[in-house]
């Protein structure tokens, strides 16, 4: 009884001393993220013990991140937090004092493109984020649904209309839309359009207030989708369809294409459940530019007290073991290296990205989101409203522009 | 100590702790809110104080005005599809309930069995009842009573109406326990007399039975007014805060949410004090019909 009264214990007593221990051992950082396709990844990180001494916690909030973020920050929390693209984003937190500039860290964001450093890059020029993978958005196409009627990869308007035709013909839904999800209409649909029609001069300008909505560079974008809903080429209840909706229909191959990130096309993507043996083809607006852009950046929190090890974390995320892993884990490219990566999807959006990417996106723009209402709340009332059949064209370019004029936006002079 | 003096003592005392409860928990976030209605803030960071121009905003600026009427009439349509759904179907089965039927207890129950339920759930399901590959549309279609699936939540006609319905079906067990506990109320000896004298059941109902109900009518509007005004479960977790399609959705509560949190289209010019000055409004709207309301349920008393 002595000898088992001893070796319990002494057992409780290793628990307790090896249980400090690993406490003791990492600094932990709360890291608030909205995204949960990257816990697999951090767990890796910290069980492989690849960021000396640090172990980041990831706390995952998926809807209404915000109100988190901003609530908890008034306690200080978190030490790092998953920081969206664009200086609109940005602008809160900057002007609360909650997110620090990278520049107060030993971390070299050379090897970084210019779309990465722009959507992590702040109203006043300043970098806030550490730029981590790199999104594109373009047409995903059921491959079977397109193969079963002799329709190759378009490689033109032209033929991309063509199959179109062919699909509606044959009772599939050419192009999906899903109206009903606003954020999917301004920062998805609409941004790739302009990729895919404006062009890098137009997309430019507009940011400077140089070029306006209606020039004819955009209303041929806007042109284009009314084209496409005339001739019955998209689905006929776009406003009752949500992004759920339209990605189950192109999985099930009732519809053909759909506008949409490459994250549907991932391993992790839901449309894989509808249809295991599902292919997915990826390509731009034919003849058009291809839309990428960071999908998120990692920022820090400045009044937290563990700045040496959020600086060591910003330190590994910049490096080409991280890009590889959040390549491997999280399936998509990376922000800074040309990585050497088997996976098709991630090859290619690569590529696309690296040879074709439009030259600016409005979306991210803080001189046309900076009051309301803002560009992104403009297009997303306005193209759902072209999309279902209650304005033209030239009527829902004209709404976007006189809503920004209404607040005197930078090209409110220049632009009637 | 007169009986006077020590009656008012009881009577102010008796008050207290409702009146500190009210206090705490009403006026001063009250005042609160009074404040953060001349405030621009953006729920983190400094405050900028900005007198009125919240108001201003919301009541000249064509953008937000727009918003305001367009969610104001809105929400008026909901309450009404709201309100006449229990005061009719509600009514209706609550006198039904009353009688002495067979299966009355079973009927009772099923009525008031989605009233418990979380809104969240309710919400899930009935989107999924009426989604153009739900079961609803699979009768109509199958049933040939249309050729194509009605978008019932995707169109600008029907979403509100849809989202109203769903209200009702969820609360109406609870306007039909009022109801019925009138009912129930409704003196026996009035009712035979009645009939002695040769009213039929209609008659009875009429001249006896609904009198009796009028107070509980009122209840039930000023309850439903109050809720419908100031919430907007539904709408949000349906339509999300852009309360689509185009808006058709909008009433005080989304558009409120909205202002403060962001939609899910742009979530970045977010300001609480505009929220606060709509939160105000939507009081003042709503008020002058709730006091004559409840004045008018007072008199009768």
């Amino acid at each position: 009884m002595k000898h088992i009264k001893g070796t319990l214990a002494g057992l409780t007593a290793a628990i307790t001393l090896s249980a400090g221990t690993a406490v003791y051992a990492d600094t932990v950082l709360n890291t608030y993220t909205w995204r949960p396709q990257d816990e697999a990844l951090w767990t890796y990180i910290n069980d492989n013990n690849l960021i000396d001494g640090v172990t980041v916690r990831l706390d995952t909030t998926t809807e209404d991140f915000e109100s988190k973020l901003r609530v908890d920050m008034q306690s200080n929390r978190p030490d790092l937090f998953f920081a969206k693209a664009g200086a609109p984003w940005l602008s809160s937190w900057m002007d609360a004092d909650v997110i620090a500039p990278i520049s107060d860290y030993d971390v070299d964001l050379d090897m970084f493109g210019a779309a990465a450093i722009t959507g992590s890059t702040g109203s006043d020029g300043v970098v806030y984020s550490v730029p981590v993978g790199m999104e594109l958005q373009a047409i995903l196409y059921n491959r079977a649904a397109l193969e079963q009627h002799g329709i190759s990869e378009p490689q033109t308007l032209a033929e991309l209309e063509a199959a179109f035709a062919t699909l509606e013909e044959n009772g599939i839904v050419p192009m999906h839309v899903g109206a009903r999800a606003g954020w999917w209409v301004n920062q998805v649909f609409n941004e790739v359009l302009i990729a895919g029609f404006a062009g890098d001069d137009w997309t430019r300008d507009v940011i400077t207030g140089d070029a306006c909505f209606t020039d004819d560079a955009y209303v041929d974008a806007l042109r284009a989708v009314e084209r496409w809903r005339d001739n019955g080429w998209l689905n006929p209840n776009p406003l009752a369809d949500d992004y759920g909706a339209m990605r189950t229909d192109v999985a099930l191959g009732t519809s053909a294409m759909m506008i949409d990130g490459i994250w549907s096309a991932g391993p992790a993507s839901p449309m894989f459940d509808i249809e295991p043996d599902l292919e997915l083809g990826i390509m731009p607006i034919p003849e058009g530019r291809a839309y990428g852009f960071p999908d998120f950046g990692l920022a820090a929190n400045p009044n937290s007290n563990k700045q040496d090890a959020i600086e060591k974390v910003l330190q590994f995320v910049i490096t080409e073991e991280f890009a590889q892993l959040y390549a491997e884990h999280v399936g998509l490219p990376a922000a800074n290296y040309d990585l050497n990566v088997d996976d098709e999807r991630i090859a290619t959006a690569a590529r696309l990205i690296a040879e074709n990417n439009v030259a600016a996106n409005p979306f991210f723009s803080y001189e046309l989101n900076a009051d309301e209402p803002s560009y992104a709340q403009l297009v997303a009332d306005e193209v759902a409203r072209l999309v279902a059949g209650r304005a033209d064209a030239e009527s829902t370019a004209q709404a976007i522009q006189n809503g920004l004029n209404g607040w005197g936006y930078v090209g409110a002079d220049h632009c009637s | 100590m007169s009986y006077a003096i020590r009656e008012r003592l009881e009577r102010t005392l008796l008050l207290v702790p409702g009146v500190v409860l009210y206090g705490l928990f009403n006026f001063i976030p009250l005042l609160g809110l009074l404040y953060l209605s001349q405030v621009r803030w953006r729920g983190i960071g400094e405050m900028h104080y900005v007198g009125l121009d919240n108001f201003r905003q919301v009541l000249l600026n064509p953008y937000f005005r727009d918003q305001l009427f367009n969610a104001f009439f809105q929400n008026v349509i909901f309450f009404f599809v709201v309100i006449g759904s229990f005061l009719i179907i509600g009514t209706g089965l609550a006198l039904l309930l009353s009688f002495r039927t067979w299966g009355r207890k079973t009927y009772q129950t099923l009525f008031f069995l989605p009233y418990p339920l979380a809104a969240a759930a309710v919400a899930f399901l009935l989107d999924l009842f009426v989604n153009t590959r739900g079961p609803l549309n699979a009768a109509l279609t199958g049933l040939g009573i249309t050729e194509a699936p009605i978008p019932f939540l995707g169109s600008e006609d029907t979403a509100l109406v849809t989202l109203a319905l769903f209200y009702s079906w969820h609360r109406m067990g609870f306007a039909i326990m009022l109801v019925l506990s009138a009912i129930l109320a409704v003196r026996n000896d009035l009712l035979e007399a009645a009939i002695l004298d040769g009213a039929n059941r209609l008659q009875a109902i009429r001249h006896i039975v609904m009198p009796v109900l009028a107070p509980a009518f009122v209840l039930i509007t000023v309850i439903i007014m109050v809720d419908v005004f100031n919430n907007a479960d539904y709408t949000l977790l349906i339509m999300g805060p852009e309360a689509g399609p185009l808006r058709s959705t909008d009433v005080m509560g989304t558009y409120l949410f909205r202002t403060a949190f962001g939609g899910s289209a742009a979530s970045v010019n977010t300001n609480f004090g505009m929220a606060a000055a709509i939160g105000l409004l939507t009081a003042i709207m709503i008020m002058p019909a709730a006091i004559i309301l409840a004045l008018r349920n007072l008199r009768r008393d």
